[in-house]
């Protein structure tokens, strides 16, 4: 039985984005009727190029952004029916998520970040666990460390720490080399695709890069808001 | 169009970005200023607009109980028309036997000399037995024109209602009532040693100086001791009143712009941010660094000179409200007209404000390096001269201190305002510290609300001065004006007499004693002799060739109460010299306070020469006394040694205790039936309209106060909508990572409420230090205060900071995580 067999983590049905449209802005539409399904465990890569909608997929499939049209279903969650807070713990519940500029809060130490969703959905040993997961990801001695006294790979280390950590379900990437020179990101991706196999999670990564998305079990190509594999 | 007008113009249609903060808290603080330096400037010209009117004359000579002999009227004569009254107190009896202490005037047709007496409409001026009351006297006793009232020994007919009358533009003590001459004569009232004033007020021919004329007078009749008050010195002791307060209220609106400046800092350093990518633009297509600087220059002095110009029409506003407010309360109408000096004063504190606070910030923006920017170091502060900041504020300092018609007050005040800042700079930095130590401790919500304390460019210490200073000064208010309050009360009920007596005639002192003993059995009552009169040279150096009164020697202002006594009063002790022994017979000797003397420098064996009945004694002084003011009792800063003033005509002045429980009513009525000449002054009401000018003081104080407080709570919600980028960046991370929208808002409360609450409890502390160093040690008395009050007010306003710095952080908690996000 493959992953597909079972009901799918993530399920996206003809989903559609349009943003703007206010009085002065024509709408545009930013994904055109995407459908997308991914098993637990599963790996894909979506490439596409700048303003193809990759990003606005994945903010859909986080649960950070509404779909304008069609059905999102996360573990069987309606996305499009639950109000901000529910999204909210089913994202510290459910996803991890690594951004292409690390976005870690800077008055916390790296050990404060990686603890911080687990801490906030309140559960036990946060803090143990995030201290392996940053020992997991070779950042053991910079545990003390602010994001600003930590180099660029260092920095995405602790947010791949952060968004594995708490063992999610579905872990989301967007680009998360793309502020990084090639051999840090080559190691960095390394990491992400070794943590995620390692939490169990289904993986969907961002990129415009072939080479990062040959790494992943399944390809999909983005262009102009439609999504074809 | 200059280039640097244009650049500016082109940058501010991309926002204000911080600079409506800056608008708002320098157009607050400048319409306080403004308001309060007008109206104490609007009172002073009303005052001296119609210094003529006000006083009844262009000159008023003044007296303490004797007429002006044949010389003296011919003096007064050749300076021009004049016109004379006799005032004294006296009390005014319904035919119900309810009665009331009256200030009474009597004078002819001729009065008086400038001005007019207006009555309401209805009334005539009194003739014979016919008298004119105060329109407050007459609802007190519930009569109306045509009523009766006794005064002295016969009846009276009111004749009309007061509207106005010369009075010198100052508070009466007494509600007023006229009479003319042949009505004074027929009450009966004035005898032999009676406490009256009689004074001349003259019109002068016009292009003649008032004040060098009464000068000259009494130069040529110094013995006799008069007092001379020219059209440009009346209201004079509401001047000194209005100008203390104006000073108090000034030195707190001065604090409110400090507060703001906190703001215009914070503002300033929120437009800076915004800017430096785009002065990096600018220098990468050749913009100099001075061009720069006029570029931003002028959007500040835009905004800032936008917010003066509101600040500065409500302050040109304040006189004409007020006066048509409370201009009953005022004994002038304050002067409606825009004050210009005061508003052009108000506007360069605002100017300065803004220099003092924005320099830096700014200059810094200037200094950015393109390279550095475009490295993404923008948020690395360059080196650059901080002076012009140092500059503007010493300059803001001094102006403050030159401006303030009491320079001791201010340079007191202003050292006071710079420590509590200092204080609660320390505290906000020590606030910060504990913030970089504590964030790792507790749970994940309270770490972030910590950490966001010693967050980069958090606005911790500016927080702490902004919030604390205000409140800190409420809190000393609150704490010693109700203290001050409570120990009235408590002083007054339990040390004070009921009743005090003025004016009993020498030779009745057997007939009042008779009257206590039968109408109020078991009372105390004490009686001392009474006269009055002024100091006229002290050691033969005449009073009225001295120049300047020294701050303290209150003594040698106006009429003195004289007395005096074989033995030491109660509540005397001699600090230097000696008490006369008794039976004393020699050349006349004199025991002063010990406080006034030391004004004056004198000491025991000095001269000193009184002019008493118009006749001067000179007498040494024999010792020095510490009084204790805070006894009800009689208390003379001056008094004789008995046979000096034993002969003269003087009159008993007399206090009355009850015994526990025990009522003045039929001892009054006793008074009024038997003694019609004596006047009663009841102490309760004394006490409750002491009471009342002292909240009526304190309630314009606390609206100062509260301001300074509001400009924090202003200030403190401003810094949180100038910090709303940061705030949201760590907002929508917090969402990302799984916070809900309450997790984020309890971040943020929880850095609200610790640095309201810190600011709060360091600001009652301070206050009540500052409060209980008032009582004991500037009024000598227990520190008592309403403790509620004290607790509550520091809660509230907490909590008041907390929830309105919540309210200003809804645009950043209210953000969608992925409209946040493309942001970031």
């Amino acid at each position: 039985m493959t992953a597909m067999d079972a009901a799918p983590l993530l399920d996206l049905t003809d989903v559609t984005l349009s943003l703007g449209g206010g009085r002065s802005a024509a709408r545009t539409e930013i994904l055109r009727g995407v459908s997308l399904r991914l098993g637990a465990g599963e790996t894909l890569a979506v490439l596409g190029p700048s303003g193809s909608g990759k990003s606005s997929l994945m903010a859909i499939a986080a649960g950070i952004e509404r779909a304008s049209g069609g059905r999102a279903l996360l573990a069987g969650h309606d996305l499009g029916a639950m109000n901000e807070d529910a999204l909210a713990r089913l994202r510290g519940k459910m996803v991890g998520i690594v951004l292409q500029a690390f976005h870690l809060l800077p008055t916390m130490s790296a050990l404060d970040n990686v603890a911080l969703p687990m801490e906030l959905a309140g559960a036990s040993e946060a803090r143990e666990r995030a201290r392996a997961e940053l020992e997991a990801v070779g950042l053991g001695h910079r545990l003390t460390h602010y994001p600003a006294n930590l180099s660029g790979g260092e920095q995405q280390r602790v947010a791949i720490a952060r968004a594995t950590a708490p063992r999610p379900a579905l872990l989301l990437a967007d680009e998360p080399t793309g502020n990084l020179d090639s051999t840090t990101g080559q190691r960095v991706i390394d990491l992400l695709f070794e943590r995620a196999a390692a939490a169990g999670a289904g993986l969907l990564v961002i990129t415009h890069d072939p080479v990062i998305a040959a790494r992943a079990g399944r390809v999909a190509r983005m262009a102009d808001g439609r999504l074809s594999e | 169009m200059s280039l640097a007008w244009r650049l500016a113009r082109a940058d501010l249609r991309g926002g204000w970005s911080g600079l409506g903060l800056m608008w708002l808290c320098l157009a607050i603080a400048v319409a306080g200023l403004a308001a309060v330096t007008s109206l104490s400037s609007s009172i002073d010209r009303g005052i001296a607009a119609n210094g003529r009117g006000l006083l009844g004359g262009d000159l008023m000579l003044v007296a303490a109980q004797h007429d002006a002999t044949p010389d003296e009227q011919a003096a007064i004569a050749a300076l021009g028309r004049a016109s004379k009254a006799v005032t004294l107190r006296a009390m005014i009896v319904t035919p119900s036997g309810e009665s009331a202490l009256a200030e009474l005037s009597a004078a002819g047709d001729d009065w008086p000399a400038a001005g007019s007496l207006s009555l309401e409409p209805g009334g005539r001026r009194p003739r014979g037995v016919e008298i004119a009351l105060d329109p407050l006297l007459a609802k007190r006793l519930g009569l109306a024109v045509g009523g009766l009232v006794r005064l002295g020994g016969k009846t009276f007919t009111v004749s009309g209602l007061i509207a106005a009358m010369p009075r010198g533009g100052n508070f009466a003590l007494a509600p007023i009532a006229l009479v003319d001459p042949a009505g004074l004569a027929a009450s009966g009232l004035v005898q032999p040693g009676s406490l009256t004033t009689t004074s001349y007020r003259i019109a002068m021919p016009a292009g003649t100086d008032p004040d060098a004329a009464g000068t000259a007078f009494q130069r040529r009749f110094a013995d006799a001791g008069w007092r001379s008050v020219s059209r440009n010195e009346a209201g004079a002791g509401t001047r000194r009143m209005v100008d203390r307060l104006g000073d108090m209220l000034q030195l707190l609106s001065l604090a409110a712009l400090a507060i703001g400046a906190m703001g215009i800092a914070s503002a300033a350093a929120a437009f800076a941010a915004t800017r430096r990518e785009r002065v990096a633009i600018h220098k990468l297509v050749g913009a100099s660094r001075s061009t720069m600087l006029a570029m931003l220059s002028t959007e500040v002095a835009l905004i800032a000179g936008l917010a003066i110009i509101v600040g500065l029409a409500v302050g040109a506003a304040a006189p004409a409200l007020v006066g048509r407010l409370a201009g009953d309360l005022l004994p002038v109408a304050p002067d409606p007209a825009p004050q210009w000096a005061a508003l052009a004063l108000s506007a360069l504190f605002g100017a300065l404000a803004t220099v003092a606070a924005s320099w830096t910030p700014l200059a810094e923006a200037v200094a950015t390096r393109p390279a550095r920017l475009l490295r993404g170091d923008s948020d690395e502060a360059a080196k650059v001269a901080r002076w012009p900041s140092w500059l503007a504020a010493a300059l803001a300092l001094a102006l403050a201190m030159a401006s303030a018609s009491n320079v001791r007050l201010a340079v007191y005040g202003i050292g006071a305002l710079v420590a509590l800042a200092l204080l609660f700079a320390g505290i906000g930095w020590l606030l910060r510290r504990w913030a970089a130590r504590a964030r790792h401790r507790g749970g994940p919500l309270w770490r972030l609300g910590v950490a966001a304390l010693d967050r980069p460019g958090a606005a911790t210490v500016r927080l702490a001065v902004s919030l604390g200073l205000g409140l800190s000064l409420l809190v000393a208010l609150a704490a010693s004006a109700s203290s001050l309050l409570a120990s009235i009360d408590s002083e007054s009920q339990t040390r004070a007499p009921a009743l005090f007596l003025l004016d009993v005639p020498k030779e009745r002192r057997g007939d009042l004693e008779a009257l206590a003993r039968r109408t109020l059995p078991g009372a105390d009552i004490r009686l001392v002799p009474s006269l009055r009169g002024p100091v006229v040279a002290i050691n033969g150096h005449r009073v009225v060739d001295m120049g300047a009164i020294p701050d303290g020697a209150w003594i040698l202002r106006g009429d003195r109460g004289l007395t005096f006594a074989a033995e030491l009063p109660a509540g005397n002790r001699i600090v230097a010299g000696q008490w006369w022994p008794a039976g004393y017979r020699g050349p006349p000797l004199i025991s002063i306070d010990v406080d006034a003397a030391k004004a004056l420098g004198l000491k025991v064996g000095d001269r000193m020469t009184i002019a008493v009945l118009g006749r001067p004694i000179e007498a040494r002084i024999a010792s020095l006394r510490q009084i204790d003011w805070r006894s009800l009792g009689f208390n003379f800063a001056i008094i004789f040694d008995p046979a000096t003033l034993a002969e003269a005509p003087f009159g008993w002045m007399a206090s009355v205790s009850p015994p526990p429980g025990g009522s003045t009513d039929a001892f009054e009525r006793g008074l009024s039936a038997e003694l019609p000449m004596a006047s009663a002054i009841r102490i309760a009401e004394v006490v409750a309209q002491v009471e009342r000018l002292l909240r009526a003081i304190e309630g314009a104080v606390r609206i100062g106060a509260g301001f300074a407080l509001l400009m924090g709570v202003v200030v403190l919600a401003g810094a949180v909508v100038a910090t709303r980028a940061s705030r949201q960046r760590e907002i929508v991370l917090l969402r990302l990572v799984g916070a809900t929208r309450r997790q984020a808002t309890v971040v943020q409360g929880i850095e609200f409420a610790l640095i309201a609450g810190v600011a709060a409890l360091a600001a009652a502390g301070a206050g009540i230090v500052m409060a209980f160093a008032v009582s004991r040690w500037l009024f000598d008395l227990p520190f008592r205060p309403g403790w509620i009050e004290v607790a509550a007010m520091p809660l509230a306003a907490a909590l008041i900071a907390s929830l309105a710095a919540l309210l200003a952080a809804q645009a950043a908690l209210r953000i969608r995580p992925a409209a946040g996000l493309r942001t970031l």
